[in-house]
């Protein structure tokens, strides 16, 4: 079963100096579920911008995107944030974790906006914090009192613990030291096999690459090059 | 508890400095109004007790048309009528008045007067002149001779003392000089000197003989024990003598500027409160705006995550609920302190207003609190500090999501 369908999705940006310029150019992709999918490509090729599209996150200037079986080109704002809440996790390559919130408030930010039970949020927590080496004292520290590994891991903590069919992730390691990137992408790869979660990732880092199952290469917005290793 | 209002509380403290900077200045605003509506209050409390405890208490029944013309003509005959129909009223105290206009005259100089006929053993029960005694003593009950109580002010005035004789002269009903001598018994003194200067007291039945009254008296002055009944207990009066020559006031009829100024009073009192917090309103949309730039980056994280844009604005409410409600907290209890302390303590102003016993209020004032002033401020504060966010907030909502996670 296809998790994500684009067909023929361009996106045009205006720069700075209102001339349009095509970021993704005609692109059409499918990605099944379950897949370790990285999308590489050098800087500006539009990797970001295709996995902005894939999360709702953008609206592609034409072409079709579905995702889970839902359009998400007809989709209000509201009906989009419901949509990513209830389908999809992001890792984003500077964490993003909401500054006022704990390590465990943050991990279970989702489960919060979807109703869970304290009880449920705290199980599923500490359940995924234990299987990402996140040590117990760590969940109640804020985020500046984190390293930046700590603050990635509960990033993807926080991805994970709402089950989402979907994880879309904006170069996860680009801040790590490789160390720590590794650790972390080992972790991912583990979910993805144990849990049949899909991944995606947007990534120039050769850890990334070496460990995806289908490496997707883009080039000025268009997809030259789509290797399945599996 | 909600995480939105979670993060909206702790974000309050994220920059602790702008929020006590913002929780300051509603406070202060807060305070300068209390301050003014409970200064403007105590000032209008003490003019309506003036005004009942002077004037002739809660309620004045005399003849028609005797509160717009003081004339000695416009009297009530036969007071008994009148009389039976207060009998039958309870939580009331009444007491018969003469009032006549006239001249006092001491061997030096003469001033015009309100001569006050009343039966000692009942006026205390309305007037605060028995009780305002600076000097000698007031009216006895059936005394040998004539006796005169005057203000503090009118014996300045006429320069007598304490047991000179002076002379009250007035035009009779019959249009005739009619006079008496009285030795001053008691000086009084109140808070109005503009009061103690015209108003003297007699005795009733002197007052009588001097107008040729016989058993008539110009008013029947009632006090109420509960003040609040004055219009339910006015208007049976009313119905009651229905047909008599006869008008019922109360003392809201009888000062028609302090009525006036009682009614237009909340108006501009939600005139000042409206300024007053619009100007705020500008510095707090302003730090809105600040705290929003600062956070785009954050609601488009939020946002990604599932965010509804409608939470992001209710999670902007919120905060700048939290540091309005902290602000009015904090503006109350300094309100309630400072002035709460002066309500009972008394500011005394006689420094630099001693104008004020113009009004009748003395130069003492006691600030006043009223449960309107508090809920208005609460409810208007509020309105104002939130209509302030409206747009920094709606602006914070529409961010694209894309633009928002990649603002730095």
């Amino acid at each position: 079963m296809n998790t994500v369908e684009l067909s023929r999705v361009t996106k045009i940006y205006q720069d700075k100096n209102k001339i349009p310029v095509k970021a993704v150019d005609g692109v059409d992709l499918e990605i099944q579920a379950g897949e370790f999918t990285a999308i590489a490509g050098p800087s500006g090729s539009g990797k970001t911008t295709l996995l902005n599209i894939i999360g709702g996150l953008d609206k592609p200037t034409s072409g079709g995107v579905q995702v889970g079986g839902q359009d998400l080109t007809a989709l209000s704002r509201d009906k989009l944030a419901e949509f990513r809440l209830n389908t999809l996790g992001f890792i984003f390559q500077a964490y993003n974790l909401i500054p006022v919130l704990t390590a465990e408030e943050n991990a279970e930010f989702m489960l919060l906006l979807q109703g869970v039970s304290a009880q449920e949020r705290h199980t599923r927590v500490k359940q995924e914090f234990a299987e990402l080496g996140i040590a117990a004292e760590l969940m109640h520290r804020r985020p500046n009192e984190l390293s930046g590994g700590q603050q990635q891991r509960v990033a993807v903590a926080r991805a994970l613990v709402s089950h989402p069919q979907l994880i879309l992730a904006d170069e996860p390691t680009a801040n790590l030291d490789s160390k720590t990137g590794s650790v972390l992408l080992d972790k991912m790869k583990e979910m993805n096999e144990k849990k049949g979660v899909t991944f995606i990732f947007s990534t120039h880092d050769p850890m990334v690459m070496q460990r995806a199952r289908r490496l997707i290469t883009l080039k000025d917005g268009k997809i030259v090059e789509d290797v399945n290793h599996r | 508890m909600n995480i939105i209002l979670k993060i909206a509380w702790r974000n309050v403290w994220r920059n602790p400095r702008r929020s006590l900077v913002l929780i300051s200045s509603i406070a202060v605003g807060v305070f300068g109004y209390m301050g003014t509506t409970a200064f403007s209050r105590g000032f209008l409390n003490q003019m309506v007790d003036s005004t009942i405890d002077l004037g002739g208490g809660h309620i004045t029944i005399s003849a028609r048309g005797f509160h717009e013309n003081p004339n000695i003509n416009l009297f009530i005959a036969e007071p008994q009528r009148t009389e039976s129909v207060l009998r039958q009223t309870p939580g009331i105290r009444t007491a018969p008045l003469v009032s006549l206009s006239g001249m006092v005259n001491s061997s030096e100089t003469a001033a015009g007067a309100i001569i006050n006929g009343i039966d000692p053993e009942h006026e205390p029960g309305i007037t605060v002149i028995s009780r305002s005694i600076a000097e000698g003593r007031y009216l006895g009950a059936a005394p040998a001779r004539p006796e005169i109580v005057v203000g503090v002010e009118l014996a300045k005035k006429l320069n007598v003392t304490l047991g000179e004789k002076i002379v009250l002269m007035i035009s009779d009903l019959d249009n005739n000089i009619s006079s008496g001598a009285y030795r001053i018994c008691g000086l009084y003194q109140v808070s109005s000197k503009e009061f103690e200067k015209v108003n003297v007291y007699i005795s009733m039945p002197e007052a009588q003989k001097l107008a040729g009254y016989g058993s008539a008296i110009t008013a029947c002055n009632i006090r109420l024990e509960d003040p609040e009944k004055v219009l339910d207990i006015a208007h049976s009066f009313s119905t009651a003598l229905e047909g008599e020559p006869l008008e019922v006031l109360t003392w809201r009829d009888r000062n028609k500027l302090l009525e006036m100024a009682i009614a237009t009073y909340d108006y501009s009192l939600l005139l000042t409160l409206i300024i007053l917090f619009t100007a705020i309103a500008f510095s707090i949309a302003n730090a809105f705006l600040m705290v929003i730039y600062e956070r785009i980056q954050e609601f488009g994280i939020m946002m990604a995550n599932g965010v509804l844009p409608r939470k992001i604005r209710g999670m902007l409410y919120t905060e700048t609920f939290f540091i309005t409600l902290l602000g009015l907290a904090m503006g109350f209890v300094a309100s309630f302190t400072v002035f709460g302390y002066w309500s009972v303590a008394g500011l005394d102003l006689s420094n630099f207003a001693s104008g004020l016993s113009t009004f009748g209020v003395g130069t003492t004032i006691y600030p006043a609190f009223v449960t309107y002033d508090i809920v208005l401020a609460i409810v208007v504060i509020n309105i104002i500090v939130l209509a302030s966010v409206l747009y920094p907030s709606i602006k914070a909502s529409r961010f694209e999501v894309v633009d928002a996670i990649r603002f730095v």
